[in-house]
């Protein structure tokens, strides 16, 4: 269900954007004279303005609107109470074990789309390099979190290793407002929709050595274990922030972040996942 | 545009193929939840022995000879890290000789293999586990079967099957009830160095306590257990203490440096199933 919503989501804004793209356009180029009362007038001097800055091209009349898609590499880096808690574990009471454990990051990929708007549209204006965007994109989170269980008491090695790996997928809607044209930076809020993910729960446990109990052996057990919203927040809201260059009109790149501290409902997981954007930005 | 909507169409197609799990999480705690992952569990269980992927070994049809596998507890309720022992015993073992135990989580593949030692005095068998903090609380059942040989030849018993049942430690200052069969459970005594007052109260049926520390058995209503022999049923009755007396305080001396926890195993008496014991464990003073 939530998948579908995100597809209809992201389908609708694509449709919004070529629409008002269309728009826009057919109101720039149908008339090289004064814009509608709302929009500030053309000059000259704004045209030359507009030339340095990236979305406009030189001469013309600044758009009220953009389209951009984006896609990169993120990192997501989870941290919080529920980390906290789980490293409690390595921590045994019991002699006869040794137990050690790690948190790995995970690298993902991430990708979306978004509309800008221009409202400040007079060029000579420093107003005129804030933009408001509003955006989806595809996200994912998780992490991996390995244990290795020695059991000391034995004339013999005998190792249990869990490997726990989180994989949730998210639709995140963006609003942000952005100031500066080639360079710019911006920020604004994020609501991540949850859409599925999955636990992957692997234990190894095997044993070696010349005293091994009717000698050495290796057994795996292996389970997915579905996520939904029982355990997981449906949305949650977070924050977005990024700096970026746009390096010609269509091609730019940006540091984009996303801060969110709702992953699972029942304990307090941070997820700050910092992502290095390629931008195609479309007139 | 065109790119623009390739672009998107990719996006819906990644959308689409979100892998999906085969079982729901039920909690975001980390480790193996013994209702939805026993195969995991079945291989976790701490103790000495050796997995085989293979039918758990039960008793052929149409055996001309049938030896019971009885278990001596049929729930024990088992806080996490704490060294368990599960009594067995075969009643009708005759000239016959224990060669193997199996073990295995009931629904789980695969099967332990597991050594089990000797109690001297009473010829039970004990197996023991410990069920590491990687296991959740929750319930397991684990049945046993046991291999008999005799001129080499070999047959297999009866199964029998055991409740543990996987509690959390408790921190100090906490009360454990409970009945007839046997309770170990961990609590955790703070940092704070001391004499702890464990209250012991049995009503009217007596009770066994003992009470590890490190690894040792510092505390016990009755003597302690030798090495490979544990606390059990068919001790003496001077180990249940009912001598008109329904509680009594015992003492210990508590050192964090040395260990953070003490174990706490009760055994009521396995014969009276209407008999019922507190344990109150204070913090260190």
């Amino acid at each position: 269900m939530a998948r579908c919503l995100s597809i209809f989501f992201l389908v609708s804004l694509f449709y919004l954007c070529n629409s008002q793209l269309v728009l826009a356009q057919k109101k720039g180029s149908s008339k090289k004279k004064p814009a509608p009362k709302s929009v500030s007038k053309p000059s000259k001097p704004a045209a030359k303005s507009e030339s340095n800055s990236s979305p406009a091209p030189s001469g013309q009349i600044m758009k009220l609107i953009y389209g951009d898609v984006f896609v990169g590499p993120s990192m997501n880096f989870a941290s919080g109470d529920y980390i906290d808690y789980q490293k409690l574990y390595y921590g045994t009471s019991n002699s006869n074990f040794s137990i050690s454990g790690t948190f790995k990051n995970q690298t993902f990929f991430t990708a979306g789309a978004q509309a800008r708007v221009f409202p400040f549209r007079k060029p000579e204006s420093p107003l005129s390099a804030i933009s408001f965007t509003a955006g989806l994109s595809f996200l994912r989170k998780g992490f991996t979190h390995e244990v290795l269980l020695v059991n000391t008491s034995l004339d013999y090695k005998d190792e249990t290793h869990l490997k726990e790996e989180f994989d949730a997928s998210f639709l995140a809607s963006h609003v942000m407002v952005r100031y500066g044209k080639r360079l710019y930076a911006e920020a604004g809020i994020s609501i991540d929709w949850f859409l599925s993910g999955v636990r992957n729960q692997e234990l190894l446990r095997k044993s070696s050595g010349a005293n091994a109990y009717q000698g050495p052996f290796e057994t795996t057990a292996n389970v997915d274990y579905n996520l939904t919203t029982k355990t997981m927040n449906s949305q949650s809201l977070g924050w977005v922030f990024g700096v970026g260059y746009q390096i010609t009109d269509m091609f730019g790149a940006r540091f984009f972040n996303n801060l969110n501290s709702g992953f699972f409902k029942d304990s307090k997981l941070q997820n700050y996942q910092p992502s290095l954007q390629i931008t195609v930005s479309f007139p | 545009m065109t790119a623009m909507k390739n672009f998107l169409w990719i996006i819906v197609i990644v959308l689409c193929s979100c892998k999906k799990g085969s079982v729901e999480m039920q909690s975001s705690e980390i480790g193996i939840d013994p209702s939805t992952n026993i195969n995991a569990l079945n291989r976790a269980i701490q103790l000495k022995g050796h997995f085989e992927e293979g039918t758990f070994p039960t008793k052929a049809v149409g055996a001309p000879v049938n030896i019971q596998l009885v278990a001596n507890q049929d729930t024990i309720e088992i806080g996490n890290e704490t060294r368990a022992f599960i009594p067995l015993s075969i009643p009708d073992q005759g000239f016959l000789k224990l060669c193997g135990m199996n073990m295995k989580v009931v629904g789980a593949t695969g099967y332990w293999d597991v050594a089990t030692i000797n109690d001297s005095v009473s010829s039970d068998y004990f197996v023991e586990v410990t069920l590491p903090n990687l296991i959740k609380s929750g319930y397991i059942r684990v049945t046993f079967s046991a291999k008999l040989c005799f001129n080499g030849q070999s047959i297999v018993t009866d199964t029998a099957s055991v409740v543990l049942s996987v509690r959390p430690s408790l921190p100090c200052g906490s009360s454990i009830t409970g009945r007839n069969g046997l309770t170990i459970r961990k609590i955790d005594m703070d940092n704070k160095k001391g004499k702890v007052k464990l209250s012991f109260i049995t009503y009217g049926i007596g009770d066994r306590m003992d009470v590890k520390y490190n690894g040792e058995y510092v505390l016990s209503t009755c003597d302690f257990p030798k090495k490979g022999q544990y606390p059990k049923c068919n001790s003496p009755a001077e180990c249940f203490p009912i001598t008109g007396q329904t509680y009594k305080y015992y003492y210990l001396n508590y050192d964090p440096a040395v260990s953070r926890f003490i174990e706490v195993y009760v055994l009521g008496w396995c014969d009276n199933p209407n008999t019922g014991w507190i344990v109150t464990v204070d913090c260190p003073e």
